[in-house]
């Protein structure tokens, strides 16, 4: 065997060995990290929902806490605490876990790392919604969460339909979804300025918020996102087959486009429940699955999951922030998400070698 | 010689590009190649054949059976199709590639990994040799490994016929072989029908049993390859001017070099 023969083996064994290596610690890193945020997630969030339970404008020490849960008589503390607070931090969860999840999916079913809530219809219809129910129909402002949530899903099937000729390929969905997009948020913004005189009492909602939400909208809520959040079940599989790609997955016996429908509407349905009681809070279904994906991968199984407990922690911690900042003004949580996220978003754009490549 | 597949008068208009009429039939437990210049409808019929598109006319039977009376979970353990390597898979390891192939026999709640699957992707991973790499991560290995772990999920899903969408391109001449010889010896143990795209003339002369040309969308011959493979079917399929020599059972392709391009 000659030198070079030598030299070129030694290479290649050598080029062999370090992948190996490096596999060996992308496998290790991979199990750690799961780990870790599997123990880390629940405890920050409830860290967090305690935080938001005791901070804001008035301040309330831990023991007092115990003795509102304990003893249960009726004080100022109890009041806060259990009227405007605890509902709040429940609702922010549930908002919170809804659009990540929502976000989740529609990244991975639409292939496009950009794919959030908003690109389906869902902010646009509900958005439209909630302006003509509120400002041409204000006597039936109560039913504002329910018309938003049917705008919403509405939107996104109209979405669907536009997008479809022998199957609905995920560039035509976002590319539908950016054209209708601009046409209600044409409408929403005609409405406004026709309705200029109505319009003060839809902004906090269009900014998106959880100021004053309760027990009320809670109850509202709960069951569409707990159903939703539940049959995320039913998507894991699915979702992880299509990440192989269309073919791949048809070719293991899948119904590609019935699966993706499916999923789509369950996004929505995610969305819709979140915009119908906090209004337009954007950026957490974009960044919270993107930081996790970056984490522990894209295996459903865990992003799932994952991006609903991440997804709950953020927008509580966002919102208690935005109450106590500026203190005694409250910031709507949907601007300070977006102060927040866009930043991050550029800097995992930046970043080398992530989601995006 | 049993067929495997069977299509009979398979036409397709999409743009400026057509197949027209095609009929062929595919022998069962054979190594079938499907060769033309680009653009001459290899790929398309490889998606037609196994269901991923839908052709203006025509019939496809497998196994006797209209392909059309099959139900999608039937199909999918009847035969699957390896793509060309163009999609970015999930970052995962081999092991849990490979057993997405057992997806076409599951339930929604069931794992991918069950302990009757595990029989079957240990055999599969030792029929395309990545036994020792099956804890590594997919993007970690070498080309030609990376193909034979792709090749090892279209094997778990344990049809009776798969086709290969030129498994051999991107592959250095090494790996090319490594893959043609493993592709040969499954063939050869296991009896599975094999249909593969190839570019490499000689290389599909020298493995497969049949050699399927298909030019501007037509079917231009069909045969044993050792048989087809003359002088006259380069220049009427490929419209270039060469001879063929074989060295023992290998055919080797000599082109006409204009005496402009060089050399000495």
């Amino acid at each position: 065997m000659s030198n070079t023969d030598l030299q070129q083996k030694a290479h290649r064994v050598l080029k062999q060995l370090r992948n190996s290596q490096q596999s060996q610690t992308d496998l290790r890193q991979r199990a750690r990290r799961r780990l870790m945020l599997a123990i880390l997630l629940p405890v920050l969030l409830v860290l967090v929902s305690l935080y938001g339970i005791l901070h804001g404008a008035v301040s309330i020490p831990l023991q007092e806490l115990f003795s509102v849960w304990l003893h249960g008589q009726p004080s100022v503390y109890r009041t806060i605490v259990m009227d405007l607070r605890v509902p709040r931090v429940l609702v922010g969860l549930l908002v919170g876990a809804c659009l990540a999840a929502s976000g989740a999916l529609l990244q991975g079913v639409m292939k496009n790392p950009l794919a959030d809530p908003g690109i389906i219809g869902v902010s646009a219809g509900g958005g439209m919604a909630a302006m003509i129910t509120m400002v041409m129909l204000p006597q039936f402002s109560y039913l504002l969460p329910i018309s938003a949530f049917a705008g919403s899903f509405t939107t996104a099937i109209v979405i669907y339909m536009m997008a479809w000729e022998r199957g609905a390929s995920p560039v035509k969905i976002v590319l539908a979804g950016v054209a209708v997009n601009a046409l209600l948020g044409a409408f929403t913004n005609g409405i406004m300025v026709i309705f200029s005189d109505r319009v003060q009492a839809v902004l906090p909602w269009l900014s998106g918020g959880l100021n004053g939400r309760s027990w009320h909208h809670l109850e509202f809520m709960a069951p569409y996102a707990i159903i939703g959040l539940l049959l995320c079940l039913f998507a894991i599989q699915p979702a992880n087959l299509l990440l192989l790609g269309d073919d791949s997955a048809r070719l293991l016996g899948q119904r590609v486009e019935l699966q993706r429908f499916m999923i789509i509407m369950l996004a929505a349905l995610l969305a819709g429940t979140a915009v119908s009681v906090a209004g337009l809070v954007g950026f957490v279904g974009l960044v919270v699955p993107h930081m996790i994906r970056l984490l522990i991968g894209e295996d459903y199984r865990f992003l799932l999951p994952f991006s609903m407990l991440g997804g709950g922690t953020l927008v509580v911690f966002a919102d208690t922030v935005a109450r106590s900042w500026l203190d005694p003004i409250e910031l709507p949580v949907g601007i300070l998400l977006a102060v927040l996220g866009a930043p991050f978003f550029l800097y995992l754009l930046k970043r080398k070698g992530t989601v995006l490549s | 010689m049993t067929t495997a597949i069977e299509a009979s008068g398979i036409c397709l208009s999409r743009g400026h590009f057509r197949l027209e009429d095609i009929d062929l039939s595919i022998p069962k437990g054979k190594l079938t190649a499907i060769v033309g210049p680009n653009g001459s409808g290899k790929s398309t019929l490889l998606r037609i054949l196994v269901r991923l598109l839908q052709p203006d006319q025509g019939q496809i039977s497998v196994h006797g059976k209209s392909a059309d009376r099959y139900s999608l979970r039937e199909w999918s353990h009847t035969i699957t199709m390896l793509p060309q390597l163009k999609e970015s898979l999930p970052q995962l390891t081999v092991r849990e590639l490979v057993a997405y192939g057992r997806a076409p026999y599951k339930k929604r709640f069931q794992p991918l990994q069950g302990a009757e699957d595990r029989d079957v992707l240990e055999q599969v991973m030792q029929w395309t040799g990545i036994s020792m790499y099956s804890e590594r991560m997919f993007h970690t290995l070498s080309g030609g490994e990376q193909q034979r772990a792709r090749i090892a999920m279209a094997l778990a899903q344990q049809t009776d016929i798969v086709l290969l969408d030129e498994p051999t391109t991107f592959l250095d001449i090494a790996h090319q072989f490594e893959v043609m010889d493993m592709l040969h010896r499954i063939n050869r143990e296991t009896g599975l029908t094999i249909v593969m795209v190839l570019h490499d003339l000689q290389q599909a002369a020298a493995y497969c049993d049949v050699m399927i040309a298909l030019r501007q969308g037509r079917l231009a011959a069909c045969g044993h390859p050792l048989e087809l493979l003359t002088d006259d079917f380069i220049r009427d399929i490929y419209g270039m001017n060469a001879t063929i020599q074989f060295q023992g059972r290998y055919p080797v392709i000599v082109p006409e070099i204009p005496h402009h391009s060089g050399g000495r």
